[in-house]
């Protein structure tokens, strides 16, 4: 039986500033603390007093990885406030704009958090410039990791 | 915490290898290092030749502080604790650069400063009287010195690659040459 505790104090390849404390008692977790470390802002206090037109670009800096669904959340609830329609084209361009931060932060989780922990790599600049090598082409590797899972 | 690391590595001609270069966010959206690793798509194959990333939490499980040759720092600073880390950053860095509005300007990170007695509610008073917090946020020349600017929020593009450039010549790294 074993008993004792671990403290990362900075998780690596994620957005923001974490940590994880993990207490253990007898082979078993009892107790685990994630610890965000970032530092808030109060942006909702800060926005009141700003003009409207300027209320969207401040609020985008909430996130810069979600900055664009901010954006669009504060548009929206400025528009919901003052009974203004937009037209089929705005909203089909806004769509396009969220597919795309949906897109960009998926690939970003994928290929730069996750990838070179699957390979064993401490980062994406460890990954083999040798075409060969399975890491240079991350769609080969994973496909070949998906027909192995088949396979087994 | 800083790790031993092999001295800078000369080749021919007093050339140097590699820019020894690391990657640092304070009290931020992060948007410039979001931009940062855009900025991969185009360039990751290039740099890993020229640039070693020591220090990228965000990109990199291993990070040491050992032996900066450029220190990028993004984010305003909001506490000792934070200022502190930034004064570690400049002891291990032979130059700074403030990257992105918050560093360089304090901006938008330091709209607390200017709230007036009515803003600050119970809610706000209980973060910052029970968290690590300062009694004011400061941009990154506040605290420590910098070296080069880069600014816009996120960065602007064409002066950070500017401003890349400039160190790996300075530093006469081989390949960039």
């Amino acid at each position: 039986m074993h008993s004792r505790d671990f403290i990362i104090e900075a998780i690596t390849k994620i957005e923001g500033d974490a940590g994880l404390e993990v207490v253990i008692e007898n082979d078993a977790v009892k107790d685990l603390r994630f610890i965000i470390r970032d530092y808030r802002r109060f942006f909702t206090t800060a926005v009141r007093g700003k003009r409207t037109v300027a209320v969207p670009s401040f609020l985008s800096r909430i996130c810069g990885t979600c900055s664009v669904a901010h954006l669009l959340a504060s548009l929206e609830a400025i528009e919901n406030s003052q009974g203004i329609e937009v037209s089929e084209q705005t909203k089909t361009l806004r769509r396009l704009a969220y597919d795309g931060l949906m897109i960009r932060d998926h690939a970003l989780h994928l290929y730069f958090f996750v990838l070179p922990d699957i390979l064993g790599l401490d980062s994406i600049f460890d990954i083999s410039d040798d075409p060969r090598d399975h890491g240079h082409t991350p769609a080969r590797f994973l496909r070949r990791q998906a027909n192995w899972h088949g396979h087994h | 915490m800083a790790m031993e690391q092999p001295s800078h590595q000369t080749i021919g001609n007093g050339r140097r290898e590699r820019l020894v270069v690391g990657w640092f966010s304070f009290t931020c959206c992060e948007e410039s290092t979001i931009l940062f690793t855009e900025l991969l798509n185009d360039h990751l194959d290039e740099w890993k030749k020229v640039i070693e990333f020591r220090h990228m939490r965000m990109l990199k499980t291993r990070n040491s502080l050992a032996g900066l040759d450029v220190a990028f720092v993004e984010g305003a600073i909001s506490s000792d604790s934070q200022a502190k880390e930034a004064q570690q950053i400049r002891e291990n860095a032979r130059y700074v650069v403030a990257i992105g509005a918050c560093a360089c300007t304090g901006k938008p990170s330091t709209s607390r400063n200017q709230f007036v007695s009515e803003q600050l509610n119970e809610r706000i008073r209980w973060y910052l009287s029970h968290f690590d917090y300062g009694p004011e946020v400061r941009k990154l020349d506040d605290v420590i010195e910098v070296d080069d600017m880069v600014r816009g929020c996120p960065m602007k593009v064409p002066t950070f690659l500017q401003t890349l450039y400039k160190y790996l010549e300075l530093f006469n790294v081989s390949q960039h040459a």
